[in-house]
């Protein structure tokens, strides 16, 4: 799965930390969704929507769509 | 609870589990009363591996509760192939004692020793893979 996570936290100027912090989880994680090393649960995905304001669709997408 | 504090939890939780694995070796590992009665080793013996025991489920829940999701996978498939690992080594050790060349009360907390260590390589290892 494909996301724009790293575009969207550097938008608000936040690093892996930061962002790591605000949606309790570690921040290898946060790293390893952005890589497309870890697709996050779907709350864990509703989550950092509902924190970037997104639409989930907008933030992740299927890679046959990419 | 930042990374480095719950990377050091987990740590010193499996160094207090592995003393505790080694004490219960030490004291396992002594010749059996030569009455064939239960001395103050062996009852030092039993409590020391019940603390064991307690000591590393008690670790594992702290570190499986602390996790994220990602990790709580990570911890899923370490603790599933260590525990795999065990289960062979707990059937070497009782062929072992079969025919008698080693005792199942020290092989065991050797296999355990084992697993333990394993667990912890695997967590390194397959948090390095997958972050």
């Amino acid at each position: 799965m494909k996301n724009t996570l790293a575009a969207l936290r550097a938008n608000y100027h936040w690093s892996q930390a930061d962002l790591a912090d605000k949606l309790d989880v570690s921040r290898q994680t946060v790293n390893a969704i952005e890589n497309d090393r870890y697709d996050p649960s779907l709350p864990l995905a509703f989550k950092i929507a509902q924190l970037f304001d997104k639409h989930i669709e907008e933030v992740f997408s299927p890679n046959d769509n990419a | 609870m930042s990374e480095a504090k719950r990377q050091r939890t987990t740590n010193r939780n499996a160094i207090i589990v592995f003393i505790l694995f080694t004490i219960s070796l030490l004291l396992g590992s002594a010749p059996m009363d030569a009455n064939g009665g239960i001395g103050t080793r062996d009852i030092a013996w039993a409590v020391v591996s019940f603390l064991s025991f307690a000591t590393l489920l008690w670790a594992m829940f702290i570190g499986y509760k602390q996790a994220d999701e990602r990790q709580r996978g990570i911890q899923l498939q370490a603790t599933s192939i260590s525990f795999a690992t065990v289960m062979l080594g707990i059937f070497v050790a009782q062929l072992l004692d079969a025919i008698a060349i080693v005792a199942l009360k020290s092989s065991t907390q050797v296999v355990f020793m084992g697993g333990i260590i394993l667990w912890v390589i695997l967590l390194r290892v397959l948090e390095r893979r997958h972050s």
